[in-house]
């Protein structure tokens, strides 16, 4: 039977869609804790989401199982059902931050003088229309956009280069002991790996796959430390200041002097790939519905999941910047332990087990 | 049947993402907005005061100048005096088009970043957005005649961004040029002080005793003006330079340091240079030079652990005019520049350096000293950042050269 996602889908998947979500805030606030060596804190936890990624893709070359048949082959239904849920949970708030972030970001940037939530619920058509969809067509818009990904970066860096400070990111490592801390603080962000965890049995690996794999998730990586080290050269000292980066960066060329905000294309092209992006836990927290739950029409519970979101961001709207810090502060070791620890865990099953529990 | 559902799925998803991308929910009204293309900041009282060049968008068909409205307004904190010129004016305040902040000399004896870091956190202005400190009230300076645009501050935008070819001396500064100086470890930050020029045949007390190459470029400027055929007309100076420490101001440069300072830090070409009273075979004259191109290096050593500084300044210039009656310089077709006039360029832009070295000990790190020390000698940075301007060795390597005479 032939699989939804092919093993290029998954490559494009994660450099089309991993480094939109890091380069609206992030750059920012790593930049508050560890200054110019908020690249090596990104970095720091991009290798753990590239240990963990190749755990994952180890331990679906060892079972060739899905998530969710492992869970119910080695410790049958009822625990699979809860786990699920938890991640349906952990998905909740992996996903709230990132939305609050787009919604700010677009609120207070694209919408000078009617800066409302109603701007922004549009959005959420997009992501039931996501939801609804399978894994293929995510497999599909990883075809498409991860082009927009890239030619829209491309476009940031040589529109900054101009206006870097080459030597704002010496001395290296003078906030080494900062670093640990902004690392922390960045698991909000990173912890793509679980993404693939849910992928398990909708791509065959085969024989070089997890080298490809491996190889895309380090492009996507590579993009983003490399946005945020142009980030820092672009705002030095007030680079924890600068809250929005990606309208900031690039706005100083005197190709914009003289033609006009051209950096808008690669800004609304990393907006319309963020929207993507930021749709991810809300199709998972789609399929694990589907999964733990007898729903006949994937339309019902990609209903549930978006309305859930949604009314979280209506509800919550007030408190966003707070709840925002909590998540970030207090929760790096959820994000720790769902995104990397559990998946990285999952590779001590043994294969002999591989047996249906009832 | 499912090409109907596909086609609506379709359409209901392009106008979703419309709305999103599209900004229709911030669409602007232009005739309820107030395009504000300058801030000035004075002090009333206690108070903040406000005033907003608002330039006034109309649908002409003879469209020959910029109308223009200014209006001020008072409040305790930046952002409620700006949001006062909505209410009185019944204008939505638009600042995006903004590109000049004036801040009133009165607010030199408190922290300036007070009032600058109120434009940083705002998403609705620019930080490209020129700041300048000036002499009269900036109201009066929003509202004065220039001949050179009918919008005041677009007349000062053109002298602070000055084009290619033009002399630089002024050091220009934008917000996030001057918070980055401000929040940087060294904390220094420059502003260009904006003098306003009287009309023509009113004497300046400002500008007695300039010399006379100035006093040419001057009277031509008043040509210009009186040929326009307007009366009471303004020009404006920027070519002093108020240098910060931690937002205080702690010294002042005037033209020729401005200029000195800017062909040791930022990229000169194609600017001209005064020379006066230089000899070549026994005449005293002036000459104006054009500076053709620029090598430069501010390097910070450290030599058995002091630091030394050198300044390497490499201009190769070409005469552009001289009062000299010595037919080897005036005479047609002759371009070459005696060694005694480099000699004597050397020896002027030397001691407007070293006048600069010596302001700069007051704590402004004019020649980012200890920015070049946190970033290149880290192991030195706590024992000296505080003391390398002072403590410091200075060598000058300034050579200017140009076409040598033909033999």
């Amino acid at each position: 039977m032939k699989k939804e996602l092919t093993v290029r889908q998954v490559c494009l998947f994660f450099i089309a869609f991993m480094p939109v979500t890091k380069l609206i805030l992030m750059p920012s606030v790593l930049s508050g804790f560890s200054e110019q060596d908020l690249w090596i804190s990104a970095l720091l936890t991009g290798l753990l989401d590239l240990l963990t990624i190749f755990a994952i893709l180890k331990l679906y070359k060892k079972h060739n199982l899905s998530f969710f048949d492992l869970l119910k082959v080695h410790f049958g239904k009822t625990v699979k059902n809860i786990v699920l849920i938890l991640y349906f949970f952990y998905f909740l708030i992996k996903g709230f931050p990132l939305l609050i972030e787009q919604k700010n970001y677009v609120n207070l940037t694209l919408y000078e003088t009617a800066p409302t939530i109603l701007a922004f619920l549009p959005f959420f058509f997009v992501v039931l229309l996501i939801c609804i969809t399978k894994v293929r067509t995510i497999g599909r818009l990883s075809d498409l956009f991860f082009l927009i990904t890239v030619f829209s970066l491309l476009l940031v860096f040589i529109l900054s280069l101009g206006s870097l400070d080459f030597g704002a990111i010496l001395p290296i490592g003078a906030f080494i002991k900062k670093v640990p801390i902004a690392s922390y603080y960045s698991l909000g962000w990173f912890g793509d790996g679980v993404y693939l965890l849910f992928f398990l049995g909708s791509f065959e690996l085969g024989k070089k796959g997890i080298g490809k794999i491996v190889i895309s998730y380090l492009i996507s990586l590579t993009l983003v430390i490399l946005f945020l080290i142009a980030f820092y050269l672009a705002f030095d000292s007030i680079a924890h200041r600068t809250l929005f980066a990606i309208t900031d960066i690039s706005k100083y060329s005197t190709v914009i002097n003289n033609v006009g905000r051209v950096d808008y294309i690669s800004v609304f092209g990393l907006l319309l790939v963020g929207t993507i992006s930021i749709s991810m836990p809300v199709f998972f927290e789609t399929q694990i519905l589907m999964e733990v739950f007898p729903f006949k029409k994937r339309i019902y519970p990609a209903i549930i999941a978006t309305t859930l979101n949604l009314l979280l961001i209506s509800l919550l709207n007030d408190y966003s910047v707070v709840l925002q810090n909590i998540i970030h502060t207090y929760f790096g070791g959820l994000f720790f332990m769902f995104s990397n620890l559990i998946p990285i865990l999952l590779l001590l099953l043994r294969r002999k087990n591989d047996k249906p529990k009832n | 049947m499912t090409s109907l559902k596909t086609r609506i799925i379709i359409i209901i998803v392009s106008f979703c993402f419309l709305l999103f991308f599209s900004n229709d929910f911030g669409i602007i009204d232009i005739e309820k907005t107030a395009i504000i293309t300058a801030i000035g900041i004075d002090k009333k009282e206690d108070e903040y005061e406000i005033t907003a060049q608002i330039a006034l968008p109309e649908a002409k068909n003879t469209s020959a100048k910029n109308e223009k409205s200014v209006i001020s307004s008072t409040g305790s904190t930046v952002s409620s005096a700006i949001t006062k010129i909505g209410s009185i004016s019944g204008w939505y305040p638009k600042l995006s088009f903004c590109n000049l902040i004036l801040i009133n000399q009165s607010f030199l004896d408190e922290n300036i970043i007070n009032l600058v870091n109120y434009f940083t956190k705002t998403l609705n202005v620019q930080d490209s957005t020129l700041i300048a400190i000036t002499e009269d009230s900036a109201k009066e300076v929003l509202k004065t005649e220039s001949p050179l645009d009918d919008l005041s501050s677009f007349a000062i935008q053109k002298i602070l961004l000055k084009k290619t070819g033009l002399n630089n001396d002024i050091l220009e500064t934008d917000i996030k040029t001057f918070s980055i100086g401000y929040y940087g470890k060294s904390g220094y930050s420059y502003l260009p002080y904006i003098k306003t020029l009287p009309p023509e045949g009113e004497e300046s007390g400002n500008e007695k005793g300039g010399n006379e190459l100035s006093k040419q470029n001057a009277s031509s400027g008043s040509e210009g003006q009186s040929q326009s055929g307007k009366e009471k007309q303004n020009l404006f100076d920027a070519t002093t330079t108020l240098l910060f420490n931690k937002g205080k101001v702690v010294e002042k440069l005037n033209k020729e340091e401005t200029f000195a300072v800017n062909l040791m830090t930022t990229t000169v070409n194609y600017s001209t240079l005064e020379v006066n009273d230089c000899v070549y075979q026994g005449e005293h004259f002036n000459v104006l030079l054009d500076v053709l191109s620029v090598n430069k290096k501010i390097s910070l050593k450290f030599v058995d652990n002091k630091p030394f500084v050198t300044f390497k300044l490499d201009v190769f210039v070409k005469i552009d005019d001289q009062n000299s009656i010595n037919t080897d310089l005036n005479g047609q077709g002759n371009s070459f520049v005696p060694e005694e006039v480099c000699k004597k360029a050397e020896e002027d832009l030397k001691s407007n350096l070293k006048r600069v070295v010596e302001k700069s000990k007051s704590g402004v790190d004019v020649f980012d000293l200890i920015k070049k020390l946190y970033r290149h000698h880290y192991k030195y940075y706590e024992e000296y950042k505080e003391s390398i301007l002072k403590t410091a060795t200075y060598d000058y390597q300034i050579t200017f050269h140009g076409q040598q005479k033909e033999i």
